[in-house]
């Protein structure tokens, strides 16, 4: 007697026991499973149409003055790209493109022109070409190489995927060879990166010495004065992104029934970015090799410095008949590009962000003026909260964005860095501000130059507030007045990156 | 009036019987259901709640919903972006993003000369909009103008090189028996990523196929298997691996990953593949009832 069930039996009785048996007649169908000729596959290109590509969507832009132990005076440059990158990604963790060009660029501070470039390139990353691997025949990229076991070095016996790259300035090499630096697994893979009790990373370096092993080991001096590293660090930004986002949502001006106290400084405030890591690369370049330029500053007297953003660029192929096609010999075609904060991501509307990705600064003046000039942001905060915010004519917002390039000072001694004494997340409006070469006292933070922990909402909110006479400062902002992570105080200054095992994400008691 | 249009397309995407062809209303109601749990149409939907009048919000709504019909293969996925960039269009008759979206809504319902109108719409707009020019030359692809599609692919690599650009010039290059340049160009798109780990799967079950076609089984093999610890269970990678196994001639594993293809979705192609499998196999009767099932599906291109 049968005596399986419906459920036992095999798959394909299954399937004809189902609905969709109808009796209709049987099909003569020539075999498909043989292998499929280009001619008879699917014409229709049912591809992927995307708009966002995470390894090339720059994210946020740091420069500022700072000074080495030598006393030598230093312009630091650090760009953080690929968002919302989850710690523990697991499988494979975030690494920079290997087809990418991420560049940094040097400007004039007016017009927006490259003076100088700086270009880093990275080596493969696809699992299957093998190259950077030590071990194909495991899953783990970090903890099994040739040998098993926690990380001890960067690119050691325990690190079996290692990304390297190199350095360009002006198209020409300067530097190869250079190992970005591990994720941070967790503490039993990366245990130089975090507490041995809570295996949560530590941050905060004061010094090169004092910085983790791996950050250490991946920060390298070039011959000429130039500092370099790229890896995985945690996200500087911070910002109440949700709410502001979701039509100015009121918890952001008040969480604690008052107004009375400020706007948007109650503290206790959402912060989007809390948990995540991003993909960094920096440079450190002495300001004895920068152009000097002169340019006057948002709400600064007349100046000398240069212009700093940030670009990342995928070559180009040609794919008419005979022409060979790829890809390092190619030009690159920019994809993305950011320097000041805010302003791709909020003043400009969607209908001209591909294009400024594709645009260079200097075309600023014709194409994004505009944005500046009459901020929606002003209009939406007028709509929502009943205020009368200037909404035309904003010619500070203009200065300070067009073109848009962050403009430092390179005449100033090293400004204060998030943890040292005097420093103030809202750079001039906390009183934050520093002697140019003439004496003049200028903004230590944003719009000179952006250090890491500025809060470059809160000052952009409070500017839009308060321009263009600045008769008045109403400070304005989001109730996040801080980042989840200390940043470190020297080189690179983006904190160490979130642990994949235990982070700020993870709820669960940190007791080890 | 804002707010019925809402409702409207709520409704639709909560309905089980609206959009479902007759003997299909199961397989839509299950589709459907999971559907309701997708945090990233709640979202975009909660933002649309507090600003009906944002034409940005719709059109975003319809990229959300778009992304959703690749991820499940459901048709009726069209319908709810196609409804989303509507609104959006309405609002902002210059929205390019519902004009390139509604272009690749036609354009997966194989309407082509309604999506090349809308494509077009958007490029004179935006004459350098990479989602036109690449819609454009998936028209021109399917109706065999391989020098129009080349163009057309052309400028889209020009305006943006992207995972988007790359793997639509691979696979021309393919159609066009240009093998190891395409191949070039479907790891240079996986290369990329996307911003879904849907969209890298999708172009490894490509190369997979590129690999296996080029007599490189074991590359194939590898490829399909890297794609599926990404992205477990993407069905067009499990079939991709299936035909591999059967080309290394492991049909006995190549069956029990069709299974679970088809425990996905049961397609008219699948059901073939799978019966001339089984019949390799000396199992008439079982390829003959699979045959049956077929002939009771419509064709599907892709």
């Amino acid at each position: 007697m049968n005596t399986r069930t419906p459920n036992s039996l095999p798959f394909w009785s299954r399937l004809t026991r189902s609905r969709f048996g109808r009796g209709i007649s049987l099909l003569l169908a020539a075999s498909i499973v043989s292998t499929v000729s280009p001619v008879a596959a699917s014409s229709h290109s049912d591809a992927p149409l995307i708009k966002q590509d995470p390894q090339v969507n720059l994210t946020d832009v740091y420069t500022f003055i700072r000074e080495r132990s030598s006393g030598e005076k230093v312009l630091v440059v650090e760009v953080s790209v690929r968002p919302f990158s989850e710690p523990g990604d697991g499988v494979i963790y975030d690494r920079f493109s290997d087809t990418a060009l991420y560049s940094i660029h040097i400007a004039d501070p007016a017009k927006g022109t490259t003076l100088q470039k700086y270009d880093f390139r990275f080596s493969a990353v696809s699992p299957l070409s093998g190259a950077g691997l030590k071990n194909a025949n495991t899953i783990l990229s970090y903890g099994l190489g040739k040998e098993v076991g926690p990380i001890q070095t960067t690119g050691d016996a325990r690190q079996n995927y290692t990304q390297t790259y190199t350095v360009a300035r002006n198209a020409r090499q300067i530097g190869r060879d250079f190992k970005v630096a591990p994720p941070n697994v967790g503490l039993n893979t990366t245990p130089a990166y975090n507490d041995a009790t809570t295996g949560l990373a530590v941050s905060g370096a004061t010094s090169r010495e004092t910085l983790d092993a791996y950050t250490r080991q991946t920060t390298y001096d070039m011959a000429g004065g130039i500092t370099v590293f790229a890896g995985p660090r945690e996200d500087g930004f911070y910002a109440d992104t949700p709410g502001i986002f979701d039509l100015l949502d009121s918890r952001i001006l008040d969480n604690n029934g008052s107004l009375a106290d400020g706007l948007g400084q109650d503290g206790n405030g959402v912060d989007g970015f809390k948990g995540f890591n991003v993909l960094h690369f920096g440079i450190e370049i002495p300001v004895s090799q920068l152009p000097k330029i002169k340019y006057t500053g948002a709400l600064q007297p007349e100046g000398e410095g240069v212009g700093v953003y940030a670009s990342v660029s995928r070559p180009s192929v040609q794919l008419l008949p005979g022409a060979v096609v790829f890809v390092r010999q190619n030009p690159f075609v920019q994809v993305n590009r950011l320097a000041n904060p805010i302003f791709n991501e909020v003043l400009v509307a969607m209908a001209g962000k591909d294009l400024y990705n594709r645009s260079a600064p200097t075309s600023d003046a014709a194409l994004f003026a505009k944005y500046a000039l009459t901020p929606e942001v002003a209009f939406l905060i007028n709509t929502v909260y009943g205020t009368s915010f200037a909404t035309t004519n904003r010619v500070d917002l203009r200065a300070v964005y067009i073109p848009d390039v962050i403009r430092v000072n390179t005449t100033t001694g090293p400004v204060r860095v998030a943890g040292e004494m005097g420093f103030h997340r809202l750079s001039f409006i906390g009183g934050d501000t520093v002697a140019d070469g003439k004496g003049n006292m200028i903004p230590s933070g944003w719009p000179n130059g952006r250090r890491f922990g500025d809060d470059v909402v809160d000052i952009a909110l409070t500017a839009v507030a308060s321009g263009p006479a600045f008769s008045t400062i109403t400070v304005v902002g989001d109730n996040v007045p801080a980042n989840d992570q200390v940043y470190n105080r020297t080189f690179p200054y983006a904190a160490t990156p979130h642990s994949g095992t235990r982070n700020s994400k993870d709820s669960r008691s940190i007791a080890k | 009036m804002k707010s019925l249009r809402l409702a409207a397309i709520l409704a639709l995407i909560s309905s089980s019987s609206v959009m479902s062809a007759a003997g299909e209303s199961t397989l839509l109601s299950r589709l459907l259901s999971a559907a309701t749990g997708d945090a990233r149409i709640e979202s975009a939907l909660k933002q649309i709640r507090s600003r009906e009048d944002s034409s940005r919000l719709w059109s975003q709504l319809g990229a959300t919903l778009a992304q959703k019909q690749r991820e499940t293969e459901d048709e009726v996925w069209y319908a709810h972006a196609e409804a989303a960039f509507e609104e959006a269009r309405r609002l902002d008759p210059e929205n390019v993003e519902a004009l390139t979206g509604l272009a690749w809504v036609w354009g997966g319902r194989h309407q082509f000369v309604q999506s090349v109108r809308w494509a077009r719409a958007a490029l004179d707009l935006d004459p350098a909009n990479p989602e036109a020019h690449g819609i454009l030359g998936d028209a021109a692809l399917e109706f065999g103008d391989h020098g129009r599609a080349l163009e057309s692919y052309q400028q889209m690599i020009e305006s943006r090189p992207d995972l988007s650009s790359y793997s639509r010039a691979g696979w021309l290059l393919w159609m066009m028996g240009r093998r190891e340049q395409a191949q070039e160009l479907m790891n240079l798109a996986i290369d990329c990523g996307g911003p879904h780990a849907e969209n890298t799967a999708w172009c490894r079950a490509r190369l997979a196929l590129m690999q296996r076609d080029s007599g490189q089984g074991q590359e194939a093999l590898l490829t399909t298997q890297l794609g599926l610890r990404l992205s477990p269970g993407h069905r067009p990678l499990l079939i991709e691996q299936a035909k591999t196994l059967v080309s290394l001639h492991r049909e006995d594993e190549a069956l029990r990953i069709y299974e679970q293809a088809l425990e996905k979705r049961q397609t008219k192609e699948v059901l073939l593949a799978v019966a001339a499998l089984l019949e390799s196999q000396q199992q008439p009767e079982k390829a003959a009832s699979l045959r049956q099932l077929a002939g009771t599906l419509a064709d599907h291109s892709h």
